[in-house]
């Protein structure tokens, strides 16, 4: 009886996170409207995480870090070879315009953080 | 301080429109104590004078519907106590965590003096010690907690979600072995208060080493935003007042004293100094400047006073563009590092699976009592497990390296320059301005019959009167250090290629190569050989003939830089080849090439050949650096694998290239060579390790040993070792600091 419990909670604790994790569909995401955009940077996520925009779209993301430890401390858009450093409990922006329609990841240096910017046209 | 004037500076968020300019302009003057308020809608900042609060304004911008932030740039000392006050907060939550554990730890090893839990107020004493512990977790990783909360309802795990299910699983366990211990079987009645609390002393003790070898690794940039000046002696109505640099205007005049730094980017209006220019350029020895000079924000005055007049204030200052750059570059990638970010972003989910796996094959196959093998085991798996170490290794070394490389004047644009650089077979030189010092001098006159050097001066250098040439520079340097006057000239025109001629008291003057005199006719046989002569040792001939008639043979040579020739030999002993581009002709071409000992050197090239050059030794398989001024070889520069621009002071154009070598010796090129391959190698040893480690460390905490030799690891054993497994990380990407450079022999 505990045998088939635990491997079964353990076989849907499986299921659940490569659902979660993988598969389900994200919620925290933000359309760019005005060309600005606050993302909060706090305990380990970004919020929020995914930020719609058009082509040639003037984009601000104002970056505000409110996780001190020091793996928050930059933000890089590898595909966009930018990169900006975020002061504790301040506001920085990054200024942006893409030009080509596409999926664009934002990450901390380490890769913990991260975010997407979702180009269309 | 409080009861004076001053200015502060905001950060506004939530800006949409200019509108909103207005709207907050209004808000922030209503405070009581300003007494200017402007906002600047293009990047989103307030500037409020008067004597008032930083938190007040705020409060007041918040009170129509935006949001603000005291914002001066580059504080380093605000960001410095924030850090501090981070490292304290880490060492207490450890030390806390070790008061907790240690006890508890000792009580079951050592020397019991606690009541066992089956002993008369056993049971109560320990759930009140599980309310200690709940409380240490709190204090000591409530900021985990919350922070794997969050990440894992935004759809991702990371480093905390681990720690905190590993932690969790501890002390719940043991909680409900205190609670419901009559009905557990004798052999699960194990508590892990200990190890929970050990394990966050460790898992802090490992972030409070991290953080502080990080502090190091930004050393370069503190270094940097450390030489801006903070005040300005500024020279407003005929007043000299000490202002904040933040407020110089371009045009302020400037009063610089011995010994002060320099405030803003300028040229001197008035006295003459020495100005120590190391710190950016890296060349040691001071460098003289008078009326017109340029001077630069963050070098230091040494004996003289001037004043100087602002042309480049702020943001756009040398220094500040340094400063940027090395940022952006201090936080981008190389290539190498990409498959690390890819493991990383899937590594925390993984783990997560593997440590259902785990729990599962416990239960079904393990030993009795296998409640406890389950949770031991899962517990190692998750603690074990170290997502850091594969993602600190190759930003944290791109950030030493970069900024090592910067201190001593050599701006890394990006991560990927910084890996393709160490990876060059072949470096091309332009030759002038890059193996020559660029500014060509008169080395030798062959008069035929009896024409004075004064004369021959004094009709070159007229004829060269107005031109830009290079050449005639040279020229009118060598009339003017005779004091030749010169005379007026007519009918001016300049052949392309060949040189000039004009009317000089209605004599037709002819001065250039010896295409224009045998093209006019002219003899010159009779200095034929000297010319082939100098032309060997790397001198440009120019003949000078008047009325048909031949005059002189003058030649000119662009010097070669004092240091090139062992440059070039240190660039051989990295296993590189060295080639020479230039549009110089071939006898001067090969001279030179002869003089500073490259491999091979290609002559007589216009500048889209410099272009096709380089295609050209890439077809061959070559991976080339290509070494320039930057402005005239800007296209060379962007096709080569690796551009250099090199320079002398700050005007070098740090825009065009990957690699931009603020003073003009060529050995920052194996400067930047060696820093980069011992950063990408410094990489590979953090990655390699990372990689090892979590490979081997996951399974044996898992427990595949289990079955063979019978080892099993303690979970407080795997925090540990995780803790020490991103610090060795950190102390390795450190050790770069200590990279020597060549620069200076």
């Amino acid at each position: 009886m505990n045998i088939i419990l635990f491997n079964s909670i353990g076989i849907a604790l499986i299921v659940f996170f490569i659902w979660w994790f993988w598969l389900s569909s994200h919620k925290s995401a933000s359309s760019v409207v005005d060309g600005v955009i606050t993302i909060k940077v706090t305990g380990g996520v970004y919020l929020p995480d995914t930020i719609n925009a058009k082509v040639n779209q003037p984009i601000e993301l104002c970056f505000t870090r409110e996780d001190p430890s020091p793996c928050a401390e930059a933000v890089i858009f590898d595909g966009l070879n930018l990169s900006q450093s975020l002061p504790l409990n301040k506001t920085q922006a990054v200024k942006l315009k893409v030009d080509k329609a596409g999926t664009y990841e934002f990450t901390c240096p380490m890769g913990m953080y991260r975010g997407k910017l979702i180009i269309t046209d | 301080m409080s009861n004076e004037a001053n200015h502060i500076h905001l950060a506004l968020s939530g800006m949409s429109c200019a509108s909103c300019v207005k709207k907050i302009e209004t808000a922030l003057q209503a405070v009581d104590g300003v007494t200017q308020a402007s906002v600047n809608f293009a990047d989103h900042s307030a500037i409020v004078t008067g004597t008032v609060k930083a938190e007040s304004l705020i409060k007041a911008v918040q009170g129509v519907g935006y949001d603000a932030v005291s914002a001066t740039a580059d504080d380093l000392s605000e960001q410095e106590a924030l850090e501090q006050h981070y490292l304290r907060t880490t060492f207490y939550r450890m030390l806390v965590a070790f008061l907790v554990g240690i006890p508890i730890f000792a009580d079951a090893l050592i020397y019991s003096f606690i009541p066992s839990l089956t002993d008369p107020y056993g049971q109560i004493t320990w759930f009140a010690i599980g309310v200690i512990v709940l409380g240490m977790i709190y204090y000591s990783a409530g900021h985990m907690y919350k922070s794997a909360v969050k990440a894992f309802a935004a759809r991702s795990a990371n480093m905390d979600t681990l720690i905190t299910i590993g932690t969790f699983a501890a002390w719940l366990y043991s909680m409900g072995v205190v609670i419901f211990l009559k009905h557990l079987p004798h052999l699960a009645q194990h508590l892990y208060f200990d190890t929970a609390a050990l394990v966050l002393a460790f898992i802090n003790m490992g972030q409070f080493l991290e953080t502080r070898a990080r502090g190091q690794t930004s050393q370069a940039i503190k270094q940097l935003i450390g030489l801006q000046a903070k005040t300005a002696r500024v020279i407003r109505d005929n007043k000299e007042i000490d202002i904040a640099i933040e407020h110089v205007m371009l045009g302020d005049l400037i009063r610089i004293r011995p010994g002060d730094k320099i405030p803003v980017d300028g040229a001197l209006t008035d006295g003459d100094s020495y100005v120590d220019e190391s710190m950016i350029t890296g060349e040691p020895s001071p460098v003289k400047k008078t009326i017109d000079d340029d001077v630069v924000a963050g070098t230091l005055n040494k004996t003289g006073t001037f004043i100087f007049k602002a042309t480049r204030v702020g943001k756009d200052t040398a220094l500040s563009h340094i400063i940027d750059m090395v940022r952006q570059a201090q936080n981008s990638k190389p290539s190498i590092g990409r498959l690390a970010d890819k493991i990383s972003s899937v590594f925390v989910p993984i783990v997560l699976i593997i440590a259902v796996i785990t729990a599962m094959a416990w239960f079904n196959l393990g030993p009795n009592p296998n409640v406890i093998y389950t949770l031991v085991t899962t517990m190692t798996v998750l603690l074990i497990a170290c997502p850091c170490a594969l993602g600190l290794g190759t930003p944290l070394a791109v950030m030493v390296g970069v900024g090592k490389a910067a201190t001593a004047g050599i701006l890394i644009r990006n991560g990927d320059a910084l890996q393709t650089a160490g990876q060059l077979t072949t470096v091309v030189l332009d030759k002038t301005g890059t193996i020559t010092a660029g500014n060509p001098q008169l080395m030798e006159i062959v008069a035929a019959n009896n024409h004075t050097h004064q004369d021959i001066l004094q009709l070159a250098g007229s004829i060269e009167t107005g031109s830009e040439h290079p050449l005639a520079q040279a020229i009118l340097a060598a009339a003017n250090e005779v004091q030749a006057a010169l005379l007026p000239c007519s009918d001016f025109t300049a052949i392309e290629g060949h040189g000039v001629q004009a009317k000089i008291n209605n004599d037709t003057i002819l001065l250039g190569n010896q295409k224009l005199m045998l093209d006019n006719n002219i003899d010159i046989h009779s200095v034929a050989e000297s010319a082939r002569q100098f032309a060997a040792q790397g001198h440009t001939p120019i003949y000078l003939a008047r009325n048909q008639q031949f005059i002189a043979l003058l030649t000119v040579a662009d010097p070669i830089k004092a240091d090139s020739k062992s440059a070039i030999a240190k660039l051989q002993s990295l296993g590189i080849k060295v080639a020479m581009l230039t549009g110089d002709n071939k006898a001067t071409a090969a001279a030179v090439a002869k003089q500073v000992g490259v491999d091979q050197y290609f002559a007589e090239l216009l500048p889209h050949d410099k272009l096709s050059q380089i295609e050209a030794l890439q077809q061959q398989g070559e991976i080339v650096g290509m070494v320039g001024d930057g402005i005239n070889d800007a296209p060379a520069l962007a096709k080569a694998n690796v551009g250099f621009a090199i320079g002398t002071g700050t005007d070098v154009a740090i825009e065009s290239s990957d690699v931009t070598l603020i003073r003009g010796t060529l050995h920052g090129i194996a400067d930047a060579i060696a820093v980069s391959r011992a950063t990408i190698k410094n990489i590979k040893q953090n990655l390699f390790g990372a990689f090892l480690y979590n490979a081997l460390g996951i399974p044996v905490a898992a427990g595949v040993l289990y079955p063979f030799i019978g080892v099993l690891l303690s979970p407080i054993i795997a925090s540990a070792a995780m803790a020490m497994s991103s610090v060795t990380v950190v102390s390795n990407a450190n050790r770069l600091r200590f990279f020597k450079l060549g620069t200076r022999e």
